[in-house]
């Protein structure tokens, strides 16, 4: 088969394993994909790098690629998501001696009632300092959500941007008290001493879009064949994983001193959905803190998106309706569809559910058959209703 | 009176960061302050108020700057990339160097024209060092490789120096291979047989 070629750009993050094991395990290749793999050390670089045309194809936090193609922020560009390349992988981490006292006033792990309150009550007067990766994110979206429905003033929190590497430094130096970044980056502050973590952020919304294959969309509707492939191939990378004992050579493979650079045994912790919360402490489990394999990890839905535009709508500076089109233009699971039509998978027949309404349970009706897609759950039993 | 330009320029590379301040600083209009960019980077931004930073698209901090100046609210100073229609071919080519560049909003593109070229410039010279080095350094570590794969055909089959090179030279051609190569696999099946 002839190869059509493709870069995209990533960030070392555990969420990028799948372009990373669709290349190293040869799907890309089986479904005729030349991929090649271009490692970047931060979002503004793939943000602009795709909007000028360096690659077509990168990994990209969800909110990112909805602000771009609303036209918000110095690069604007039509952005497609055909797939998310994951959902959930956050961790909420804070420095040791507060997260003593937050444990004192109630945190508990898996508990983000609680753990929400106990950082409002806990944060100094000037406001609750918290690190994030990017501005665009769900990190930054998901502690706004925590403390405005634990009864805090999300308006008096302060963001500061790091890249994940350096948050562990930027709190051990004080200058945050709290920072929510992807795996692995939250474990190695822990086994560095350097934190301890309170939540993942699936204890606040079990179903955050967290990344997704965002493409050009001019280059996506030049080349439907070729995005179709590589759809299919993320696809089939991630149904490798659902195979448990490829969960090491996963870990080993993204370990790569070219790849996350990071430690094989720390990296493959939360791909088995377990945490370790403190240094030398005990491993617990978190069976969502990082999703990637399977369908249900990986379907756009339009709800999800419309729930980003709408809470980030102010912030952007946009009114909400133009928000919510970005959204829609962005999200794609009509693209979905077309990609995986060849492989007969069932795909869920709705473009959109109401996010929250957990006892919609695991399944939702697909194209052939019930389709597993996990539950969509807030921390304060909240429900999203889409406007359709 | 022409106004004068403040550059902030944020590079890891202290050498390169150095010519591209010496290189600007040839013009009087210009005033350039140089960080690694490690650290208090806030302050640096709200001390020196530049009308144009110049930063290396690798580095680690790069985000902490984007932040800081586009990607959310706008501050009291608006920012933007360097990149409206008439500066998307330049914005490119710098991207394409690994340079990128934050403007004060209407800042003339004039100004920003010869500054940007410059940075590029450099930018392509120090990569263009690091490649060459980067093959010197291959041929030097391949140079070894060979030299112990003949000394060990010279003890193993008491060839001399010619004939073993000759034979390494040889294997390599018959199998299509680079002789650094073979010799690696020489060296390698050797330390397995020990």
């Amino acid at each position: 088969m002839i190869g059509a070629d493709v870069s995209l750009g990533f960030i070392p993050l555990t969420d990028a394993a799948l372009p990373i094991i669709a290349l190293e395990m040869g799907f890309a290749a089986e479904e005729g994909v030349a991929l090649t793999l271009v490692r970047e050390t931060s979002w503004s670089t793939i943000r602009d790098k795709i909007a000028l045309g360096v690659y077509p194809a990168a990994h990209m936090l969800a909110p990112l690629a909805i602000a771009m193609s609303a036209g918000v922020g110095p690069m604007r560009a039509g952005l497609v998501a055909p797939m998310l390349l994951g959902t959930n992988g956050d961790t909420l981490t804070a420095r040791p001696d507060f997260a003593d006292r937050l444990v004192e006033h109630g945190a508990r792990f898996g508990d983000a009632m609680a753990t929400g309150r106990a950082l409002v009550k806990c944060a100094d007067p000037g406001g609750l300092r918290v690190g994030v990766p990017f501005p665009h994110s769900m990190h930054q979206e998901l502690v706004r959500l925590l403390v405005e429905r634990s009864g805090g003033d999300v308006s008096k929190v302060t963001f500061l941007t790091a890249p994940p590497k350096v948050l562990p430094e930027v709190l051990k130096a004080g200058e945050v008290d709290v920072f929510m970044v992807g795996e692995p980056w939250g474990s190695v502050a822990v086994e560095r001493g350097a934190g301890e973590i309170l939540l993942s952020g699936a204890d606040i919304w079990t179903a955050s879009p967290e990344k997704v294959l965002a493409l050009q969309a001019d280059w996506a509707m030049a080349h439907p064949d070729t995005m179709d492939a590589l759809v299919r191939a993320l696809y089939r990378a991630s149904m490798w994983l659902t195979v448990s004992g490829n969960l090491g050579v996963a870990a080993e493979i993204l370990a790569l001193p070219h790849y996350l650079d990071a430690s094989p045994m720390t990296i493959e912790r939360a791909l088995l959905g377990r945490l370790q919360l403190r240094h030398s402490g005990a491993t617990v489990d978190a069976p969502d803190v990082i999703r990637l394999s399977g369908l249900g990890a990986l379907y756009p839905w339009q709800s999800a998106a419309a729930f980003i535009a709408e809470r980030a709508a102010p912030a952007w500076g946009i009114s909400p309706i133009r928000a919510q089109a970005a959204a829609l233009e962005t999200f794609r699971p009509d693209l979905m569809h077309r990609a995986l039509g060849p492989l007969h998978v069932s795909v869920p027949m709705a473009h959109a559910r109401i996010e929250g309404r957990t006892e919609l349970g695991v399944s939702v009706p697909g194209t052939s058959g019930p389709v597993r897609v996990g539950r969509s759950g807030f921390f304060d039993r909240s429900e999203f209703h889409p406007q359709t | 009176m022409v106004n004068t330009l403040k550059i902030l320029v944020i590079d890891l590379n202290t050498d390169r960061g150095e010519e591209i301040v010496a290189a600007l600083s040839q013009d009087d209009t210009v005033t350039v302050v140089l960080r690694r960019g490690a650290g208090g980077l806030v302050r640096d931004l709200e001390e020196i108020a530049p009308d144009l930073v110049l930063i290396d698209m690798e580095h680690p901090n790069r985000d902490t700057i984007d932040a800081l100046t586009v990607a959310t609210a706008p501050l009291d100073r608006p920012v933007a990339m360097f990149v409206d229609r008439s500066g998307k071919a330049l914005m490119q080519a710098a991207v394409a160097a690994g340079v990128s560049a934050y403007v004060v909003d209407g800042l003339r593109a004039e100004r920003v024209r010869p500054v940007l070229d410059m940075a590029i410039a450099r930018f392509h010279e120090v990569d263009r060092l690091r490649k060459e080095l980067r093959a010197t350094q291959t041929a030097l570590s391949e140079r070894k490789t060979i030299d112990r794969a003949k000394g060990l055909l010279m003890s193993a089959r008491g060839l001399s120096e010619e004939e073993a090179y000759a034979l390494l030279r040889k294997t390599a051609m018959d199998k299509g291979k680079r002789v650094s190569d073979v010799a690696e696999a020489l060296i390698s099946a050797a330390e397995l047989l020990q």
